[in-house]
């Protein structure tokens, strides 16, 4: 889109004026997103004059800040695989109330932990300009991934558990076997 | 959280992540790979989004610290990261590529130039497409509050270009 090409043929005098019209709109705050688009159509033709090449310019600019057309339907599409892919796997295996209990109380230090690094040392990523919605929203991401990992470690711990437990069930067995009983408490 | 919630809950809010991220990576092939992660992510932790008070900041917030991340890890050439699988084009950008940067570039400074009221209220109304009715229920500005701050920040941008 080269701006400096000269217009080949000339606009029609009711296109001129309705840009025209579609701008006074616009600047005046009262456009449609329709009116929108169809005022960045016209001013996108070959043979605008050059009057209304400053307002082009704008035009384009401010639409480098959308996505693509097709991003909507494209980041639809991707939900739809995954959501597919996951009715493939297993679903996620549910808390145990000691897991989320120990959760609870992770998430507690960490609070304090926080609170107490806050008071002590005061923030400097002020360019984050977060929300309270965002900085609440941040807090608890951060509590969850805690979470996340150390329920991973429970997970890991509650196997090593039940390991034990069989080894120690076939030892008691085989030393019932050989005639050895051994109570256990 | 089913995929037909999911995507009410989520997908409404993509052009608000995408400018968001396109603000922090100042790419828009960047700030497309980042939405996608964190609609990735989002659905990954789908099942414990259930106790999420407010999913929209909890989304931003994800989509924030995902684009610091890349920000800081490659700050010369962000676009090489690549998490998904996809590969990512690191030649050189061609000439139009540049100019399509640089216009990134000014109009990003631009609306980053605007008073606060302003610049809230034409990217919820110019880049998110909301309408009159959402913007008043977001910000409590009257319907006449609202044009009158999209026409100030529409002049605003025009005199950038004036001759």
């Amino acid at each position: 889109m080269n701006t400096n090409i000269q217009p080949t043929r000339k606009m029609k005098p009711e296109d001129i004026r309705r840009i025209h019209s579609l701008l006074d709109r616009y600047y005046g705050g009262e456009t449609s997103a329709d009116e929108n688009r169809e005022l960045l159509s016209l001013l996108d033709r070959d043979d605008l004059p050059a009057e209304l090449h400053a307002d082009r310019e704008m035009a384009r600019h401010l639409a480098t800040l959308l996505p693509p057309d097709d991003f909507e339907k494209r980041l639809s599409e991707k939900i739809n695989s995954m959501a597919a892919l996951s009715e493939e796997q297993p679903a996620a295996h549910r808390q145990s109330w000691t897991k989320v209990w120990w959760s609870v109380a992770a998430s507690v230090a960490i609070l304090v932990c926080i609170g107490i690094g806050l008071i002590s040392h005061p923030t400097k990523q002020q360019s984050m300009e977060m929300t309270p919605e965002e900085a609440y929203a941040h807090t608890e991401m951060a509590l969850q991934t805690f979470a996340e990992a150390l329920n991973k470690g429970y997970a890991q711990m509650e196997k090593a558990d039940k390991a034990t437990a069989a080894a120690t069930s076939k030892a008691f067995k085989s030393l019932e076997s050989i005639g050895i009983h051994i109570e256990s408490n | 959280m089913d995929v037909v919630t999911f995507k009410e809950t989520f997908l409404p809010m993509n052009r608000l992540m995408y400018a968001e991220a396109l603000r922090l990576l100042r790419d828009s092939a960047d700030a497309e790979d980042a939405v996608q992660d964190i609609y990735a992510k989002l659905w990954e932790r789908r099942e414990k989004l259930d106790g999420i008070d407010n999913r929209r900041a909890y989304a931003m917030a994800m989509l924030r610290n995902r684009c610091l991340t890349l920000a800081t890890a490659q700050p010369d050439d962000a676009a090489t990261f690549d998490e998904s699988g996809t590969s990512i084009d690191t030649a050189p950008p061609p000439s139009d590529g540049i100019e399509a940067r640089d216009r990134l570039r000014r109009a990003l400074e631009i609306i980053d130039g605007l008073p606060d009221n302003q610049r809230r209220v034409i990217v919820l109304h110019d880049i998110e497409e909301q309408s009159n009715e959402e913007i008043q229920t977001q910000t409590g500005l009257s319907p006449d509050n609202i044009r009158q701050l999209l026409s100030r920040a529409r002049k605003a941008i025009r005199s950038r270009f004036s001759k």
